[in-house]
């Protein structure tokens, strides 16, 4: 479903993904771990869409569609799902109105019909409880004073309501305690099924205890260094990414 | 939502300019228009000739403002001036009643077409302790507060645009409202522009006596779609511990010009909460001096402006903290596309004497496009101890990442700019007014954002 390339991605004039390949099929899920400056968020919002990346090189398909020219919206439409790390703070739109905007925005641009605010109302109670979100939190604007736990249950609600075909964990851990960890992979791990196919990005093993991948990959110095399974995972978190980063140069 | 700050320095002591008698070619043919009212002699008092004479001769002396006068800097009304509008002479019920944003609001609906009060298009309140005059209808034989009124306008508010206003007023309207008198639903005052090209200059005055409460709506609309020039003059006296809510919407055609001078006294007490919604006219000018002269008074000015093409928009704001504990409040807020301009120029005085004093003004603007362009002037003058006073100004443009966020969730470009500036337009109005009357505020911005998505769109395309 993802083909990714060798993909060379540019911001600012200075190269950040130097030739990055990489299959996704339909219901795998994927991790990539790197060192810091490694490219991994680069790779997310160059999936996503953000602006300022430009793609020198390579290219990007999903479901047989170039993805590079694609305007954000319509890649969201189309089922990319981004979870941010660090999600945005939009005061004065209340969380439950942007929930019922952009999910009848993506059901706009598919065809599909829109949901009125009752309907909707009923869909988000009953994925909201999943994840413990309030509906003290629904009515409150959209991030605005919420703890980093409920930062990222909001994202995952996102994403259980927008059923995506491809969702792209971006350090979805980072910031969170151990129970709250617990709750957000249960969230994730609800989803998983077998036209859903997952990207976790991640700098710490710790997550994939939780989210198990089916592929492990290295993201070092813009490039993929080393893939394999699950175990990959545990091995860099004993030896350290210095090791595979030097044993593959 | 984050926004660059920018640095504003408060200028202390800035003195007023008057460009004295520089009558010109764009004075001429409004003064050759003032004698022609006065010499036909329509129905009206020697007390009224007497007034509109003085009109003339103050305006001959200040002529048209220049931008060299500090209250006009960022101003340049004189060029439009140069338009040749007609002083609309006859009285015609119009044809066609344009809707406001408060139609759906209960209320005493006050129709002013083309300058001059409609009766039959008005309902007017009729209970004990309230008076509601034309000029017009009683222009032999004014009551004595209306030449009060008329009076203390002439004093208060003096200005080239008043004086002029003075002497070519076609109506006015004024109402009192006396003590112990509860009105049960807000009055509707709705300027309706008809006539094509016209120019028309208006009085409207309020009192309302101790204690009393009460909501002032105004609309301003047009009929057609021709430039005219609607000269307002707005008088607000309130007693001790009166409330007067005040929310007007100026949603004319894009043509239009509209100067409004309005004073407002506040006695021991009262409140004065102002909000206003400018999306039409091509120059739109509101010139306001509070004047808080009682102790305790309060007064909360707001409005929000919604710009395109090369529409004009300024609040040029006085205060006088002329008594102890009075606080003031101005946040104005306003979204500017294509080549338009909004001006904001706020100035707190605060008298020796006044102590206690708290006043708070801030501005902020949103561009959206590059030749956009947002001023403002924040000034304090302060020769009191014990006062708390702020400002703040922000020109910014939308958050990128914030909109980036949005579209990552499925929500269009266009949408999701709509949903930001909503979002801070909507600030202001929910600051400023309870739930059933900020919802047709708040309703006229929705219908703004989507009538004017495309604009609103304009750069930021690419992926």
């Amino acid at each position: 479903m993802l083909e990714i390339k060798n993909l060379h991605v540019e911001i600012g004039g200075k190269e950040i993904l130097k030739g990055l390949t990489l299959s996704i099929k339909a219901g795998e899920v994927h991790a990539i771990m790197g060192p810091n400056g490694s490219g991994k968020s680069t790779l997310s919002y160059v999936l996503s869409g953000r602006e300022g990346y430009e793609v020198t090189q390579g290219d990007v398909t999903y479901y047989g569609e170039r993805l590079v020219d694609m305007l954000p919206e319509d890649r969201a439409a189309k089922g990319i799902f981004l979870a941010f790390q660090y999600p945005l703070e939009i005061p004065g739109v209340t969380t439950m109105n942007f929930l019922r905007t952009a999910y009848n925005a993506q059901a706009k641009a598919r065809g599909d019909d829109e949901l009125d605010a009752a309907s909707f109302l009923r869909l988000v109670r009953e994925k909201a409880d999943l994840l413990k979100v309030s509906s003290d939190m629904l009515k409150r604007p959209l991030n605005v004073g919420f703890s980093g736990g409920e930062k990222k249950r909001n994202e995952i609600l996102q994403m259980a309501l927008f059923e995506p075909k491809l969702a792209i964990l971006d350090e979805t851990d980072s910031g969170l305690d151990i129970d709250a960890l617990k709750l957000v992979a249960d969230g994730v791990n609800a989803l998983r099924a077998p036209d859903r196919s997952m990207l976790v990005i991640t700098h710490y093993q710790r997550l994939l205890d939780y989210i198990v991948p089916d592929f492990v990959h290295v993201l070092a110095g813009g490039r993929i260094i080393k893939s394999g399974g699950k175990e990959l995972a545990l091995e860099l978190e004993r030896d350290g990414y210095e090791s595979i980063v030097s044993s593959a140069a | 939502m984050p926004l660059k700050p920018m640095s504003v320095q408060p200028t202390q002591k800035q003195t007023t300019l008057r460009v004295a008698a520089s009558q010109g070619d764009i004075e001429k043919p409004y003064l050759d228009a003032c004698e022609r009212v006065l010499a036909e002699g329509v129905r009206e008092s020697d007390w009224l000739k007497a007034h509109r004479r003085e009109g003339i001769e103050r305006f001959k002396a200040y002529g048209f403002p220049h931008r060299r006068v500090e209250a006009w800097k960022f101003t340049d009304l004189r060029p439009k001036m140069k338009e040749q509008f007609n002083l609309v002479r006859g009285q015609e019920t119009p044809q066609h009643v344009v809707v406001t944003p408060f139609d759906e609001t209960p209320s005493y609906r006050l129709f002013i077409n083309d300058g001059v009060f409609e009766s039959a298009l008005s309902s007017v309140p009729k209970q004990n302790g309230v008076e509601i005059v034309t000029l017009r209808q009683s222009g032999q034989d004014l009551p004595a507060w209306v030449k009060d009124q008329l009076v203390s306008t002439a004093s208060l508010s003096s200005g080239p645009m008043l004086e002029l206003g003075t002497a070519l007023m076609r109506d006015g309207l004024f109402i009192y409202i006396a003590e112990g008198t509860v009105l049960d639903r807000p009055l509707h005052v709705i300027f309706q522009t008809t006539s094509e090209t016209a120019q028309y200059h208006t009085r409207l005055s309020i009192v309302l006596e101790k204690g009393v409460e009460a909501t002032l709506l105004e609309s301003h609309v047009s009929a057609n779609g021709q430039a005219s020039f609607h000269n307002q003059a707005t008088q607000i006296q309130l007693g001790e511990g009166a409330i007067l809510r005040h929310i007007s919407v100026e949603a004319t055609h894009k043509e239009n010009l509209h100067v409004t001078s309005l004073n407002a006294r506040l006695a021991q007490s009262a409140s004065y909460t102002a909000m206003s919604a400018v999306s039409g006219g091509a120059l739109v000018r509101t010139e306001a001096k509070i004047m808080l002269e009682g102790a305790g008074a309060r007064t909360n000015l707001s409005g929000v402006y919604m710009l395109v093409e090369t529409q004009h928009c300024d609040h040029t704001i006085v205060i006088d903290h002329a008594a102890p504990n009075c606080t003031s409040r101005q946040v104005y807020q306003g979204v500017l596309t294509e080549s338009a301009r909004g001006v904001f120029q706020g100035k707190v005085v605060v008298a020796k004497g006044a102590g206690g004093t708290d006043a708070h003004q801030l501005s902020r603007a949103l561009l959206l496009s590059d030749k956009a362009e947002a001023d403002a002037k924040p000034e304090l003058e302060i020769y009191a101890d014990d006062v708390k006073c702020s400002h703040g100004a922000t020109i910014g443009e939308l958050d990128r990442e914030a909109l980036f966020y949005l579209r990552a969730r499925g929500i269009p470009l266009g949408q999701a700019k709509s949903l930001l500036i909503e979002a801070f337009l909507d600030d202001v109005v929910e600051g400023a007014a309870d739930e059933v009357l900020s919802a047709p505020i708040k309703n006229h911005i929705s219908n703004w954002l989507k009538e004017h998505e495309a604009q609103i769109i304009q750069e930021g395309h690419r992926p």
